[in-house]
């Protein structure tokens, strides 16, 4: 077989949210349908039914449904249960839903008990300064940790809202307990009160399930500059182009010289590539710099919501995409073998 | 731009108590600076905008119709009531019986829950429970029971609607918290009325302007005056005109033929023809003109006053609408009965024929000078074609507003009501024996004023006997597509013009439109052009006193018309003097009478709307302060410099000054279209001269309020802005603040609404920010082959899912309780028993909170009673049920017979055909909210809205274009 390659993969940045790594020797319909896998068939958990009691809220039912569905949900405890190790609520056997396949929360807010936790946790920060408010009106936020996850048949919670989506941005943002992702603000004698089945599913039925939040590539770019060419250039020129790159690629170093100093920072813009063409002295000769895409290499730079690590993305759309490549494989085997389409 | 000077002296501060070395230097130098820049004018073009939110701070973004309203309610009823065919009521029947009106007033807003008890209300409720938003008015009346002479105050004749917002309205100036603790929505503009729970708003009317005179060529190519005499008894048009380019006629209905003029003239007491050629004018191309006419009358064999007033007598249409039956008659009776022919010519050219021109005693002076005035234009204009009066300039054209409409409809009814008072009044009091003296009072009927105005103001049928007015689609129910939608249709105006007629004129934009129409804003199709939108700083001017602005022009050395002559009153070195369109006198210094005019405008010593204009062709100055002009704010400029200074503009936004003052002391005023014409205005300080007047406060207020939205419109091809402006209002979003509550028959609600990225001054002037309509969207334009669809988007399915677009659609469902006159009523009955589910135990009573639907589905198997599943015992649907096509909303039963009187008593129970109240729609939606009330008539309500969510891309197709260049 000519062109037989290995893809090899290079990680570049890796932290909870966020994975830029470049996939190499390997065409776009493969990195494609990498991206695409992560996107759409990762899957996770979210909330796909909520039963309302009490919504004395500004927002209406379906308002809320739809805000609690879009909250990422992760797993805490990944040893004892997986996301990956709930069954499709489809396939399941039971009546409508069970622990098995699903994982139930519950919110149950009233304004007035908010009111006193937050006037506490205020209190204790701020002298007080809040106490009288309590009666005064100021609207509650009812945030993603307002919900309680239900602990299943074991009294295990393995489950829980994914408030930040790494740990750095709860260090950013600071306190978890006023913190989270907000649902509705709560006036005074508004309260919540709803149960909620969080299922398993795939970012292709409804973007809740996707996992990313951004999950894009592109093809490393190539910056060739024309030692020849560089020559003829003045310093002033020189300068001109460092300064035409909006990312600022280029770099004079000690000796003046034009060189590549972050060529990832690329953005394909070609104002490099177009004054290049009017500081040619020569209509012939060719370009002081330039750009052209490596096809085969692929910067890949994938963010979450939380509801899994990048690493996690990117393991599981592999496998993901390696057991679609190996169940067109047993068809194949198959067919050969029966001669059966 | 010099820096503010509050920097400077805080600055200032500092600096000296560091050191006092040299701090008298430097506070020299600072006073210096100081004094400096607060003299300077403002000379940063940026900051003039500025002025725009105190404009609509002082006046509010409907201001013109809550005015016109305010005007009437406070000033317009009391001289209706007061006039003196109104004041006074008496009987044929008792000559010594007299019922005088001495006051009237309008009270607060109510409702009349019964007959007996009426209870105060927001305009909210009313939109809830269908009521009409209403106040009472009384009067007061002196009058005679049996010999008593009785004084009354607070008799109540009727209610009148009243307006949101306007001084009468319990809205006005309220705060935000009291307006959110009345469920209203601050940023509703007000200026509309709820007839019957519907909000209507009264359209503003465009139409020719009354009292005018308008020289046009008529359909046989003559040159021709029409006026069209309008005063509070008569409406009435008459035309004098050349016929065959040679002899001048006066054509009025009221004449079955045209009339030569000078015989007309002759009728009103100007037998010499010296002194008609004197007045008409008596150069010799003028009198060449006008020879043939002052032939005429001989022809005819009229040579004195009485053979011209026989003449025109035998010419008086004898019809019996026009002599009506005489005093005793409906009240509109147009002049006296006369006896002779001779008689009653001269009633009718006194107070019919340009019935404007006041004729007191019969002195036709005023009269005469004003039909030779009008002659001479219309013999100069022949031979000129030139000076022809342009018909679609908007310095001809009044706006009329719902207070103008309302007041037409107020004389009408209470005409009406007087009538029939008199009637009963003659009846009581021809009784020959009467136990007890005759109540004239108890027999007010207040619901002839009541009825007439919900009538008027819920069908928009305008309907008045008095002018054989009859007008349809005068109101409008105020459209809630989106806030934009309803702030445009309050800036609407609509012209009197048949949407048929295939003329151009009236349809094209006007040059003298600038800044008072909005250039974009108008309907494409049959209304094109004809339906306009006021522009963003456009004011409509209401009523005022021309008495006072009458003695000033005396004061200010007019020569009074009646005491000169013909000579005097053509002179080349006199101009004629209009009030109103009446001729007040001559002034020989015409540019110094009107330079003090307007100085006395700016002083605040006359009305600030007061429009003066001088017309050098005409040789005439026009000074107008009637209602319905069209007027917009504008810098005052002298000497090429702004009298707004940087320190006025510093006042204003720190509180200190108000906008009112700053048009007190004549920094800012406002100028009509025909001032227009005298003043030289810029549009930015850099172009400013020493001859400018005025200077624009921005050029951005010529546009209206929907085409404010656009972004960078002056970069487009115009019919884009018209189809902006019409899609604009179509755009989903939020209604009101209030829109949940409303309870409206449709609410389209955007879920995740979003303030634009581009945004316009206007944008933030209209408060679109706190009521936006759309989102923002990323879009990539590319060219590919496959899509190539006109105005197509394809979309994100992971934006839709996250919210992109998503929006709530809200239905009404209402029925009504009624009780019937032989005592049977509407009832509920709560859903059908099912018999297999009582078997099965499960008989009690669901949780309704927790009506869990698959537990319903278990209670009842029996799938004729699947359509009841959403009902609640009591008969109405639960909040939070599904409903499905076909399911059972509100359970009612009507009684089979609502005629026979025994059905209601009998002992049996009163025979029911059941007429529920079903939910129709394609798809399955929810019970959002029920609401149980009652109406004016104590019937019971009840209302309920279903929603459903749609996701976007199904939905707002057609909004996706919109705002597209603002990206």
């Amino acid at each position: 077989m000519p062109n037989v390659r290995a893809p090899k993969l290079e990680i570049l940045e890796l932290k909870d949210d966020f994975i830029k790594f470049i996939l190499s020797d390997t065409d776009a319909s493969v990195a494609n349908a990498l991206r695409r896998v992560m996107i759409a068939e990762v899957p996770t958990l979210a909330i796909d039914l909520v039963s309302f009691e009490v919504n004395s809220s500004v927002l209406n039912d379906e308002y809320l449904a739809h805000r609690l569905g879009l909250i990422p949900l992760r797993s805490v405890n990944p040893r004892y249960k997986k996301v990956a190790d709930l069954k499709d609520f489809r396939d399941c056997d039971c009546d409508s839903h069970c622990s098995r396949c699903s994982v139930e929360l519950a919110l149950d807010v009233r304004y007035q008990t908010k009111r006193q936790q937050v006037a506490l946790v205020e209190g204790g920060r701020e002298g007080g300064m809040e106490a009288g408010m309590g009666e005064g009106g100021l609207p509650v936020n009812v945030t993603s940790a307002d919900l309680v996850v239900t602990p299943d048949e074991d009294q295990q919670v393995w489950v829980e809202p994914a408030h930040y989506s790494s740990g750095a941005e709860r260090d950013r943002l600071g306190d978890p307990s006023s913190g989270g992702i907000s649902i509705v603000h709560l006036g005074p004698e508004q309260s919540i009160r709803l149960t909620a089945i969080a299922k398993k599913g795939i970012g292709k039925e409804h973007a809740k399930w996707s996992p990313c939040a951004v999950a894009t590539y592109t093809n490393e770019p190539v910056i060739t500059l024309n030692k020849e060419e560089h020559g003829k250039l003045s310093l002033a020129q020189k300068k001109q182009l460092i300064d035409c790159c909006p990312t600022k690629v280029f770099r004079l170093d000690e000796r003046e010289n034009v060189t590549v100093a972050r060529p990832g920072k690329c953005i394909y813009c070609q104002e490099c590539q177009a004054l290049a063409k009017t500081l040619k002295s020569d209509p012939d000769d060719d370009p002081v710099v330039q750009v052209t895409a490596n096809e085969e290499r692929f910067v890949f730079a994938v963010e979450t919501t939380g509801a899994l690590t990048a690493g996690e993305v990117v393991e599981h759309a592999l496998e993901i995409v390696l057991s679609k490549i190996t169940e067109v494989q047993t068809q194949l085997v198959h067919i050969a073998r029966t001669g059966v389409v | 731009m010099a820096p503010p000077s509050a920097e400077n002296c805080s600055s200032g501060i500092k600096a000296s108590n560091i050191s006092n070395l040299g701090s008298n230097f430097f506070f020299t130098e600072l006073a210096d600076q100081l004094q400096e820049d607060v003299s300077k004018p403002v000379t940063d073009v940026a900051d003039k905008w500025k002025l725009l939110p105190h404009f609509l701070q002082l006046r509010g973004l409907m201001r013109q119709h809550i005015d016109s309203f305010d005007f009437f309610v406070n000033r317009e009823i009391k001289d209706i009531v007061n006039a003196a065919s109104n004041r006074e009521l008496r009987s044929e029947a008792d000559p010594k019986f007299w019922l005088r009106y001495t006051d009237v007033h309008v009270g607060e807003p109510s409702v009349d829950d019964d007959a007996y008890v009426s209870s105060r209300v927001t305009p909210f409720q009313c939109r809830l429970r269908d009521c009409t938003y209403s106040a009472p008015i009384t009067v007061d009346v002196r009058y005679t029971r049996g010999r008593q002479i009785v004084v009354k105050r607070g008799v109540m004749i009727g209610r009148i609607p009243i307006m949101l917002r306007s001084c009468k309205c319990i809205l006005a100036g309220r705060s935000e918290a009291e307006l959110a603790e009345k469920k209203e929505c601050p940023y509703d503009p007000g200026g509309y009325f709820i007839v019957k729970g519907v909000e209507r708003v009264i359209l503003m009317q465009e139409q020719l302007s009354k009292n005018r005179v308008i020289i046009e060529e008529d359909n046989k190519g003559n040159v021709s005056a029409s006026i069209t005499s309008s005063t509070h008894d008569r409406k009435g048009r008459s035309n004098i005109f050349v016929k065959n380019g040679t002899k001048v006629y006066l054509k009025n209905n009221l004449l079955g033929d045209d009339v030569p003029i000078v015989v007309v003239l002759k009728a009103m007491g100007m037998q010499s023809d010296q002194e008609i050629v004197c007045m008409v004018g008596d150069s010799p191309e003028m009198l060449d003109a006008f020879a043939p006419s002052l032939e005429e009358p001989y022809h005819l064999g009229i040579c004195t006053q009485a053979q011209a007033l026989r003449y025109i007598g035998a010419k008086i249409r004898n019809t019996t609408q026009n002599r009506g039956p005489g005093p005793s008659g409906m009240g509109f009776a147009f002049y006296r009965r006369a006896s002779s022919p001779e008689e009653e010519a001269r009633e009718v050219l006194a107070s019919v024929i340009l019935n404007h021109v006041p004729v007191i005693n019969f002195d036709f002076r005023t009269k005469c000078i004003f039909v030779c005035h009008v002659i001479r234009r219309v013999l100069l204009t022949h031979r000129d074609r030139s000076q022809l009066d342009d018909k679609d300039y908007y310095g001809n054209k009044r706006l009329e507003l719902a207070g103008q409409l309302l007041s037409l409809l107020f004389e009408d009814l209470f005409k009406r009501l007087n009538v029939q008072l008199k009637k009963q009044a003659d009846q009581g009091l021809s009784k020959p024996n009467r136990t007890q003296s005759f109540d004239v009072i108890k027999c007010i009927r207040t619901d002839t004023i009541t009825n007439g105005f919900i009538q008027a103001i819920a069908t928009g049928n305008w309907k008045l006997q008095r002018f054989r007015m009859d007008r349809q689609g005068v109101t409008q129910v105020l459209t809630r597509l989106s806030y934009i939608s309803c702030l445009g249709m309050m800036t609407r105006i609509n012209s009197q013009f048949e949407k048929t007629r295939k003329v151009s004129g009236p349809r094209s934009l006007q040059p003298s439109q600038w800044g008072m129409i909005c250039p974009a804003d108008t309907p494409e199709g049959e209304a094109c052009g004809l339906v306009k939108n006021l522009a963003l700083l456009a004011h409509v001017t209401t009523d005022e006193e021309s008495e006072p602005i009458r003695k000033l022009c005396f004061d200010l050395g007019i020569e009074d018309v009646t005491l000169l002559s013909g000579a005097e009153i053509n002179a080349s070195s006199n101009y004629l003097v209009f009030l109103n369109g009446l001729i007040v006198g001559c002034h020989s210094r015409p540019l110094r009478f009107v330079r003090l005019l307007r100085l006395l405008r700016r002083k605040g010593l006359v009305a600030e709307f007061v429009s003066v204009c001088l017309h050098e062709v005409q040789r005439a100055i026009y000074i107008a302060t009637d209602g319905g002009r069209v007027c917009r704010p504008l810098l005052v400029c002298e000497k090429g410099v702004p009298r707004l200074t940087n320190m006025m503009m510093r006042q204003l936004s720190s509180g200190l000054l108000t906008l009112a003052e700053l048009i007190r002391c004549g920094v800012v005023e406002y100028v009509d279209v025909n001032e227009e014409n005298n003043c030289l205005i810029a549009l930015a300080q850099t172009q400013l001269t020493v001859k400018h007047t005025h200077m624009e406060i921005d050029p951005l207020t010529v546009l209206g309020v929907v085409a404010g939205l656009i972004p960078y419109p002056h970069h487009n091809q115009s019919p884009r802005n018209t189809y902006q402006c019409a899609m604009g209002k179509q755009a989903m979003g939020t209604v009101a603040l209030n829109q949940y509550e409303r309870l409206d028959s449709l609410l389209y609600a955007m879920v995740y609404p979003q303030k634009p990225l581009v945004t316009t001054r206007t944008l933030d002037l209209v408060n679109f920010n706190e009521l936006p309509g759309g989102q923002n969207a990323i879009v990539a334009v590319m060219s590919y082959s496959g899509y190539d669809i006109e105005d197509a988007v394809v979309l994100n399915k992971a934006s839709l899912d996250r919210g992109f677009g998503r929006c709530l659609i809200l239905r009404k469902h209402q029925t009504s309780l009624r009780k019937y006159a032989n005592g049977a009523a509407d009832n509920l009955r709560g859903p059908p028993e099912d018999t297999a589910a009582a078997c099965s135990g499960m008989g009690g009573e669901p949780s309704a909170a927790q009506s869990n639907s698959a537990g319903a589905y278990s209670i009842r198997r029996d799938p004729r009673l699947r359509r009841f599943e959403a009902l609640d015992k009591d008969g109405i649907c639960q909040v939070g049920e599904r409903l499905e096509n076909g399911s059972v909303m509100i359970n009612k039963e009507s009684p089979i017979s609502v005629a026979d009187l025994n059905m209601g008593s009998g002992a049996d129970p009163t025979p029911f055909k059941p007429t529920p109240l079903s939910y129709k729609g394609p798809a399955p939606s929810h019970v959002d909210q029920v609401l149980i009330t009652s109406n004016e008539g104590g019937d019971l309500l009840v209302k309920g809205s279903a929603d459903a969510t749609a996701y976007g891309g199904t939905v707002t197709g057609r909004g996706v274009a919109a705002r597209r260049n603002g990206a």
